[in-house]
């Protein structure tokens, strides 16, 4: 019985031994963005409507202008194989005018508005750090993790009413936060790539600050962290690699 | 949304996978002489490379190739459509909304035809047609017991109809040509009326409003041939700048209108086409 049981375990042992391999993971990778590579990107928005004496629905004899308009430009700097650093600033502007607008739900339910104007702007400035991953031995498709480090700032006023009947709120804001950011890069030639990433995990402080007809105060702060995947914050984009 | 994502993820893998070989990033001077040889494919009486040259603005070669994916000559055609009708006859929702008589019907065509007039490069015309409406025969809400009103007789239809013109330019991502990607330029223009009705005080309220639209949109795609003649199209609307102007009339009288326009160089996720292609 003993005889048998230790050539069992013989066998066992020996067997591995015969043209085998030690067990790793062969993670492959590439120099997917190469050193002295600079990244450079733009993301613009802007919009526009003016209406006269407009109807949609139950809202009629809509008169005013608005605009808003984003610009948000981001480069970057390959210092070494697959390690990139960069920054990206933001500027958002938004102005709304309304000179008159009725809500006509029924002949006695009725009710105007006017004389409304909002004017607002916000700017944003980003630290960002990159470390990509080709798939496999793809220059084409490949990972990359970003880290944001984040702070801004924006005011803004918005007012009812003419003459002495005016009534306005101004109000100023600060943000600053750190996040996660990992996502995919997809070349579609040699130096124009879609990204797609969403955030994971973050940290966000919010702090507001509100004056009513120059006499109330009024303030916010908010803290929030997160450490899952935030489908809101998911962002595509167009970077050029060159 | 999950499942938009699920998709993008699956498709990106798909094609890494594919396209995944051996390949090394050098300086674009470097590059010129680094290529061993070029087969060459035989498409109607031509002889040519298989791989299809293509400039490159940056200062790196990724040695990222444009295969033949569609040759010159020929025909791409395609066409989207939908149809929904939902009709209710006294349907209570809560203790909101009672005695819901409602009609509704929305359809919309958009064929397509291209033709390649180079190697993976097609021009085309694209048309649509939108049609829909919203009878509200009857609503009651309910909000409070001294809160409550109803609607009789509201109506709204519209129809648009345009036309644009699209380029598309394909890159081939792998030598079995199945696999392909895109970038697509569409100017599109077009019109269109809609027509609000509702009871006002016993009198009939009609506003009939009047439109003109015009768009330059920017989409980059991803193209996989499932059978030798038909492939699925995904694209996303990258850039776009729109335009539309609105003039309406009440009870015939001219009264209002309205100018808008927008530009816009983000990825629109609302802005996912899917379709199919047939080459012939």
């Amino acid at each position: 019985m003993k005889y048998k049981i230790l050539a069992l375990l013989l066998l066992v042992v020996g067997l591995p031994a015969m043209g085998q391999e030690q067990f790793e993971r062969k993670l492959e990778q590439v120099s997917f963005v190469p050193k002295g590579a600079w990244i450079s990107g733009v993301s613009v928005g802007y919009s526009q409507t003016d209406q006269d004496n407009y109807q949609f629905l139950f809202l009629e004899k809509l008169t005013g202008d608005s605009y808003s308009f984003k610009l948000s430009p981001t480069v970057m700097f390959c210092f070494k194989d697959n390690l990139t650093a960069g920054g990206r600033f933001s500027y958002n502007r938004q102005r709304m005018r309304l000179n008159s607008a009725d809500i006509v739900v029924d002949s006695d339910l009725e009710t105007r508005l006017g004389d409304i104007y909002s004017v607002s702007h916000d700017y944003l400035g980003m630290g960002l750090f990159r470390v990509y991953t080709s798939l496999g031995r793809s220059t084409r498709f490949g990972l990359f993790n970003e880290i944001q480090l984040q702070m801004g700032g924006g005011q803004g006023k918005v007012y009812s009413g003419v003459g002495k009947e005016i009534s306005g709120t101004y109000s100023t804001n600060f943000q600053m936060g750190i996040g996660l950011a990992p996502g995919m890069s997809m070349f579609l030639n040699n130096y124009c790539a879609i990204e797609c990433n969403v955030g994971v995990l973050g940290f966000k402080y919010v702090y507001s600050r509100d004056v009513t007809d120059q006499i109330y105060e009024a303030s916010l702060k908010r803290k929030s962290a997160i450490f899952n995947v935030d489908l809101f914050s998911i962002t595509f984009g167009v970077m050029f690699y060159i | 949304m999950q499942k938009i994502i699920t998709f993008f993820i699956a498709m990106v893998l798909t094609l890494g996978a594919f396209s995944a070989s051996g390949q090394i990033i050098r300086r674009k001077s470097d590059a010129l002489c680094a290529r061993d040889s070029v087969a060459y494919i035989i498409v109607g009486r031509d002889t040519i490379p298989e791989i299809l040259g293509q400039r490159n603005f940056g200062r790196f070669d990724r040695g990222l190739d444009n295969h033949m994916f569609v040759p010159k000559g020929k025909f791409g055609f395609g066409m989207t459509a939908q149809y929904g009708e939902l009709q209710s006859a006294d349907i209570q929702l809560l203790s909101v909304l009672r005695d819901v008589d409602f009609k509704g019907k929305l359809y919309s065509i958009k064929p397509y035809i291209c033709y390649f007039f180079r190697h993976n490069q097609s021009l085309g015309m694209r048309l649509n047609y939108t049609h829909g409406f919203a009878d509200l025969d009857k609503v009651s809400i309910n909000v409070m017991d001294d809160m409550n009103f109803s609607f009789t007789d509201l109506y709204y239809g519209q129809t648009s109809m345009s036309a644009s013109a699209f380029y598309r330019y394909f890159i081939g991502l792998d030598k079995v040509r199945r696999f392909g990607m895109f970038n697509e330029v569409d100017l599109a223009f077009g019109g269109g009326s809609s027509d609000f009705k509702r009871m006002y005080d016993g009198e009939l309220r009609h506003t009939h409003t009047v439109s003109t639209h015009g768009a330059l949109t920017f989409s980059p795609g991803v193209s996989v041939f499932m059978e030798k003649f038909a492939a699925f199209n995904v694209s996303f609307g990258v850039f776009g700048i729109d335009w539309q102007a609105d003039r309406q009339s009440t009870n015939g009288v001219d009264e209002g209108k309205r100018v808008s326009s927008g530009a816009n160089f983000r990825f629109n996720i609302f802005n996912i086409n899917f379709g199919l292609m047939v080459v012939i």
